[in-house]
């Protein structure tokens, strides 16, 4: 499968010296507790909720997201919360590498493994933990602390496990986001 | 042009910057960064601890004051268009109630759900599932109650470290 090159406004997007790019009309609220992992691409609309975080002294990081991943136009990440022994608290969010979360989802996850596919308008619940190497289908819903397995394709709502994923997902899902990130240039004008 | 909005929050509320307000509003209460709080009818007044969180689209279009109780939790993305709200709602995450819906005291609407147009939902409801069912709840929420004020609590304290505050206009 071959992607076509995507242009941005290079007055649009930030690059970082880890080659993240970040849009500026996203909302990244205390950015101090998010961690980009590199070539990291945050488009337009998107929002990360850094400012969310553990109650308690000292360092802590909220979202930490892996490499090669794409954070498309209008999706939201924030860190899930729950009360634990009496104390309510938001706890942090980790996303691994080659991670795509489509247009529109709104993810409260607690993990998200590697080779992650997120579709567009998903909504994934609180401390939901997704396994390495899935593929969730569009306007799906996971419900809060759903454990969803490593090769399996979710869809519906509440989502279902309705499809597995060959071995060789692994190779395709970096190939294909190394790909995209190399396709997304800055416009020459 | 837009025209600024004119806002009266109380000292219990906590209104951050970037979010998109228009009208008269009448705030006591915690509105996320990223929020659209819409008069562009009669004015909205909110009660007292109601969350609204980012992408969440409060709007009133009628020439009536939308009047909103207290405790309620608007989610991520959810949009409100009803004419009148109890208290102790939950909007869940992109939940819709369409134009003209009466909302009883502790209804919870469910994940990616709406209600119908001109709907009067009594106290209690749940709607839920992929065809908007519905159901009457009959456990008790006070567990919930307190999970509401240990959230507001929290967000009290750590909004304001991150997010710049709005003042009165």
């Amino acid at each position: 499968m071959d992607l076509p090159i995507v242009k941005y406004s290079k007055s649009e997007y930030i690059e970082t010296d880890t080659g993240n790019k970040v849009s500026r009309k996203s909302v990244i609220c205390g950015s101090q507790n998010i961690i980009l992992g590199g070539k990291t691409i945050l488009q337009t609309g998107s929002v990360v909720r850094g400012d969310l975080r553990r109650t308690g002294p000292g360092h802590a990081v909220v979202v930490s997201v892996g490499r090669y991943c794409l954070l498309s136009q209008g999706c939201v990440i924030r860190p899930p919360c729950k009360t634990y022994k009496g104390v309510f608290s938001y706890y942090p969010i980790k996303i691994g590498d080659h991670v795509t979360i489509g247009e529109g989802s709104i993810v409260q996850a607690a993990t998200i493994g590697s080779f992650v596919t997120i579709g567009k308008n998903c909504v994934i619940g609180r401390f939901a933990i997704i396994k390495d190497c899935c593929r969730i289908e569009d306007n799906t819903v996971i419900p809060a602390n759903t454990v969803v397995p490593s090769f399996s394709v979710y869809k519906g709502s509440p989502g279902k496990l309705v499809d597995e994923l060959p071995e060789s997902i692994q190779e395709i899902c970096e190939a294909r986001t190394k790909d995209r990130y190399s396709k997304f240039v800055p416009s020459t004008e | 042009m837009m025209t600024r909005p004119k806002l009266t929050i109380n000292s219990r509320a906590l209104v951050c910057q970037d979010n998109d307000l228009r009208g008269e509003i009448f705030v006591g209460t915690v509105l996320h960064p990223q929020c659209k709080v819409l008069a562009t009818g009669g004015p909205i007044m909110f009660g007292n601890g109601n969350i609204v969180e980012e992408n969440a689209t409060i709007i009133n279009r009628g020439p009536e004051a939308l009047i909103i109780g207290d405790n309620n939790v608007f989610e991520v993305g959810s949009v409100m268009e009803g004419i009148k709200i109890g208290s102790c709602n939950t909007l869940e995450v992109r939940s819709h109630v369409k134009a003209g819906t009466w909302l009883g005291d502790e209804c919870v609407i469910g994940t990616v759900c709406s209600t119908n147009e001109n709907e009067i939902l009594p106290d209690r409801t749940v709607i839920y599932g992929t065809k908007n069912d519905r159901r009457v709840f009959s456990g008790n929420r006070s567990n919930q109650k307190q999970v509401h004020t240990r959230h507001l609590e929290y967000l009290m304290q750590i909004l304001p470290k991150f997010n710049h505050a709005r003042t009165s206009s």
